[in-house]
């Protein structure tokens, strides 16, 4: 287990780099110049200079690229354009936000879309399975914000003062409320990923159920639940997780416009207002961070994958993979 | 089986499982499809009764019909099932449950996947343990299961912890048919196409496994299989299936000496170097017809080399009796005597 | 008795047992069965998909008014004159719809094209090579640009392309053909992993071997060999695509960060929606929300018809054709 997680991480070395090395070019060949945008259109010619040289804009390219990404190590990711505050201070401070977001709406997914996926597998060609796969579809189809703009309408303008669909009360100020601040979006954010997840756990149940050691086990006596809880579920969602751990990293990136809907001040939020105010260095950051999380979680994802299936455990173990 | 009128006299024949009539209906996208429409088998201790068809011809599903393990919308019907004196379709879900692995146990075609992957054999051994043998104690499996496993010639010390993957295909065959032996009880194995998938060497090995474990325990199985050489090798009875419907019924000698059905006949010539020496391969032209096809007369009437007339395009042949061997075929040329007995007019 | 006959004369595929496999044979049996049963669904599909495509190419001339004209009654609900409504300062929205439409539905369409072309070609490269430095530059790539958050991502390269006036020719480059560039973009990945793994699988076919043991080129097994063997998962994928990019399009132009005002897609028109919402004008709201949801339940649905058809082996969603498929693995060992 250890080899893996080991192997794992130094195979993300690279990868990390080259998201590295595109956000760097991003932020160089997007529009601006930091150094003008630092100190001010009206600034003398003299300021402008020695702001560029303070940024080290002078030096050649590879280098400017090295003494950034120096800093990045440091988890230093560059001061922002407009307020001059440290990148990595502000994504800290926005965090905590996205993360609460992104929790709920993973427990609702899990909570809600594995059981349907079961429930439609075990009742294959019925009514309840019919009902279950159109709304899985219907659901996949409708994007996330217009849930959240329909949720707006609903809670805004036809039932309002039911649940808050404006703003984001702090975590440490009221924990129920919120919790009721987050609840509307992370639904937003949960209702297509719902119906992906329950088709998805719907078609990998039944195809495990089709698998002949399912039937030997039956063959053998064993009984049904205990076929369906031990032997079927717990391959059946291998692939789920693998889904799983995919849509927490587009939930981080997701909950972008969701988060602008509803009026939450995380981390998408920030994405957005950096960028329409060009404050790259907050803009090319969080995307830096997101992409990081995005690959430590599907490293995650990859060894809670080995901890299930032993093929790849031993297969790791004993070196021969 | 030529007489259903005996159910209730079951239990004085010698006979260990007697199913009459068998039908089973799949739904393919919510239309019925017949995959078994006239299946008959009656197996004696300590018999082998080989089963034999094109893919498709419906032997997996008649088995695992009789073994209760098709669910809705699979339909089973049949006029009885009959185990040991017990007719089948009479039990409860559990005591049905029960009979599996107890009584009945059914081993498969692809080992590899016959096992959980993600299990170890140890606990996939023990839990068939835990179902069937109420007379150990939970610390007696391990013991009990390395004496089983040595029973089919494999040492199984420090290997109980070993995933499937870790072992040969031949061994989880062995190792599958030792987890069927567990139950005491056990008085037929059904075997579907048990060494399709193993090597020439290791199928040989398999083959005498079950050949010993026959004699050992009185086992009667049933032995699904498309190789005719392993039926001569293993089997003392012979049921041919085409289409979802029994054909022939033979002894396994008379099977390949006087084959009565007009299909076993096309089927024997097929094999190379049986009996043509040295001639072109016979190939039998056209295919099995879909299972949701409607025809009136014989099945096999548009492949048959000996077709007798309009009467196999009208009249479904029922499995005719016949005399000169004592073994059962369903064609319209049977009761006809110029004919019956004959192998047919291609030689 | 030497007998070592095991399947060759007995001629395999049943087909009401096997409706995975292709034979001409089955194609009357269970063909007539699936046209019976899913043609509902496949009508439906395609009849959706049509509409939107006319919707695209012949609805901007059944506007009724000027998409941009102001009028003097803003925010008033659908009515006989306006049918769904105007907007805060009055326009038509059943014109300004008619008109975003077409943009929506064209930008999902460059995008998916661009995305279809370069990445089905960078699959190719990557999988002719597996396991060798281009396959892993090209790889990780990808990697990297699915681990970026799209939506931003997006707007980034649109910016980033917008800074130079490109143009083609004659014909300059507007806005929202950038926008489909860089959804284009931001979809390369999804037709690359697609292209490599499906020629990763054709590469151990043995019609490929043959081709190389003639001494067959690495172009010529591509071109010729290859790709018509691995059109069908890629034109599956498109129509998924379709969805998707249209989807991103109304999600990042809603963001204010795709298509510009004053021009119209279906995001930007719920970007005009969304400070009225709350104030009860619900139909800027509906009509876009609807057209969103029904082109990507369309071509959702179109992409699982055409997997069923084109692509049979993926995935099938009956238990029967499950088992089928299951034993088929089997029996190629």
């Amino acid at each position: 287990m250890l080899r893996m997680t080991v192997s794992r991480l130094v195979s993300a070395v690279p990868v990390l780099l080259l998201i590295s090395i595109v956000a760097f070019t991003l932020l160089r060949l997007a529009p601006g110049d930091p150094a003008l945008l630092s100190v001010g259109l009206e600034a003398p010619p003299e300021a402008l200079a020695k702001a560029r040289a303070d940024m080290r804009l002078d030096d050649p390219m590879w280098m400017q690229y090295f003494t950034w990404l120096g800093d990045l190590v440091r988890g230093d990711l560059g001061t922002s354009y407009s307020d001059k505050s440290p990148v990595t201070q502000t994504i800290a401070d926005r965090l905590p936000i996205t993360l609460q977001l992104a929790v709920m709406a993973l427990f609702m997914i899990i909570a809600v879309g594995v059981p349907l996926g079961v429930i439609s597998a075990l009742r294959a060609n019925t009514f309840v399975d019919q009902v279950i796969r159109v709304g899985s579809l219907a659901g996949i189809s409708v994007p996330n914000f217009v849930v959240a703009l329909f949720l707006v309408l609903i809670f805004g303008w036809w039932f309002p003062g039911y649940m808050p669909y404006q703003g984001y009360t702090p975590f440490g100020e009221n924990m129920v409320e919120s919790l009721r601040s987050t609840l509307l979006p992370a639904f937003a954010l949960a209702a297509p990923q719902i119906g992906l997840v329950a088709r998805l756990t719907r078609s990998s149940m039944l195809e495990v159920m089709g698998q002949e050691y399912v039937s030997a086990a039956r063959a053998m006596g064993v009984r049904e639940r205990v076929i369906i809880w031990k032997d079927t579920l717990r391959n059946a969602l291998l692939p789920v997780i693998t889904v799983l751990g995919v849509q927490t990293g587009f939930l981080l990136g997701g909950s972008v416009v969701v988060e602008t809907v509803f009026g939450i001040p995380g981390l998408g939020r920030l994405l957005v207002e950096s960028f329409t105010i060009r404050d790259y260095p907050i803009t090319i950051g969080v995307m830096m961070f997101i992409a990081a999380v995005f690959v430590f979680v599907n490293i995650v994802v990859d060894l809670l994958y080995g901890v299930i299936n032993p093929r790849i455990r031993i297969g790791y173990a004993s070196g021969k993979e | 089986m030529t007489n259903p009128s005996t159910a209730a006299t079951a239990v004085e024949t010698d006979e260990v499982l007697r199913v009459t009539d068998l039908r089973t209906t799949y739904q393919f996208r919510g239309l019925p499809v017949p995959a078994v429409k006239r299946f008959s088998l009656s197996v004696k201790p300590g018999e082998i009764v080989g089963l034999v068809g094109e893919s498709g011809s419906g032997k997996s599903t008649a088995l695992k019909s009789i073994l209760g393990m098709l669910r809705p919308p699979a339909q089973v019907e049949a006029e009885e099932i009959i185990l040991t004196g017990r007719d089948l379709r009479s039990l409860s879900e559990e005591e049905m449950r029960k009979v599996r692995g107890g009584e009945m146990a059914m081993i498969f075609q692809d080992p590899i996947n016959s096992f959980n992957p993600s299990w170890t054999i140890g606990s996939q051994f023990r839990r068939v343990l835990s179902l069937h043998r109420p007379d150990l104690e939970r610390k007696e499996y391990d013991e009990e299961i390395l004496r089983l496993l040595k029973g089919v010639g494999i040492d199984g010390r420090g290997k109980l912890n070993s995933y499937p993957f870790q072992f040969s295909q031949g061994q989880l065959q062995r190792i599958m048919i030792a987890v069927a032996c567990a139950s005491k009880e056990l008085k037929v194995l059904l075997a579907d196409e048990p060494t399709t998938s193993l090597d020439v060497t290791i199928e040989a090995q398999v083959l005498e496994l079950l050949r010993t474990l026959r004699v050992e325990r009185n086992l009667s199985m049933v032995l699904v299989t498309h190789d005719l050489s392993v039926v001569a090798e293993m089997c003392d009875k012979v049921v041919v299936m085409y289409a979802g419907q029994v054909v022939e019924v033979a002894d396994v000698f008379n099977l390949f000496e006087s084959p009565q059905h007009p299909y076993t006949q096309q089927l024997l010539q097929a094999i190379p170097g049986f009996p043509h020496d040295g001639e072109r391969l016979y190939a039998m032209r056209g295919a099995v017809p879909g299972l949701a096809t409607e025809i009136q007369g014989c099945w096999f009437a548009d492949r048959c080399d000996s077709k007798l007339g309009s009467i196999c395009d009208t009249t479904p042949p029922p499995l005719y009796p016949v005399t000169a061997t004592g073994g059962l075929a369903a064609c319209h040329r049977v009761p006809d005597p110029a004919i019956a007995g004959g192998e047919g007019k291609n030689s | 008795m030497a007998i070592t006959e095991t399947k060759d004369g007995i001629p395999a595929d049943n087909p009401a047992d096997n409706p995975a496999d292709n034979s001409a044979h089955r194609a009357d049996e269970v063909g007539l069965l699936r046209r019976l049963t899913s043609r509902k669904l496949s009508a439906i599909s395609l009849a959706g998909v049509g509409f939107f495509l006319l919707l695209a190419l012949v609805g901007p001339f059944f506007a009724p008014f000027d998409p941009a004209a102001l009028g003097d009654e803003p925010l008033t609900g659908p009515s006989a004159q306006n049918w769904m409504g105007t907007d805060s300062v009055g326009r038509d929205v059943f014109s300004r719809f008619l008109h975003g439409s077409r943009v929506s539905i064209l930008v999902g369409f460059l995008a998916v094209l661009f995305a279809l072309v370069v990445g089905s070609l960078l699959g190719m490269l990557a999988g002719m090579k597996s396991g060798k430095l281009r396959d892993s530059v090209i790889m990780r790539l990808m990697d990297v640009i699915l681990s970026f958050p799209l939506l931003v991502l997006v707007p980034v390269i649109t910016g980033i392309l917008a800074q130079r006036q490109l143009s083609l020719g004659p014909v300059s480059i507007t806005p929202e053909v950038l926008v489909a560039i860089a959804i284009g973009i931001v979809l390369v990945p999804v037709f690359a992993r697609i292209a490599r793994a499906s020629v990763l699988a054709e590469m151990r076919e043995d019609y490929v071997t043959a081709v190389r043991s003639f001494g067959g080129r690495g172009k010529d097994i591509l071109f010729r060999n290859l790709l018509p063997n691995i059109s069908a998962p890629l034109v599956v994928q498109a129509a998924f695509a379709l969805a998707m990019a249209v989807s991103v399009e109304a999600a990042v132009s809603f963001l204010g960060l795709g298509v510009q005002p004053p021009g119209a897609s279906w995001g930007t028109l719920l970007a005009d929606a969304r400070q009225y919402v709350t104030l009860g004008a619900w139909w800027l709201v509906v009509f876009p929300s609807i057209a969103i949801a029904l082109f990507v339940l369309f071509f959702n649905l179109l992409g699982d018809q055409l997997r069923d058809e084109l692509d049979p082996r993926a995935k099938s969603t009956t238990k029967k054709s499950k088992k089928s498929g299951a034993s088929a693995k089997g029996e190629q060992k």
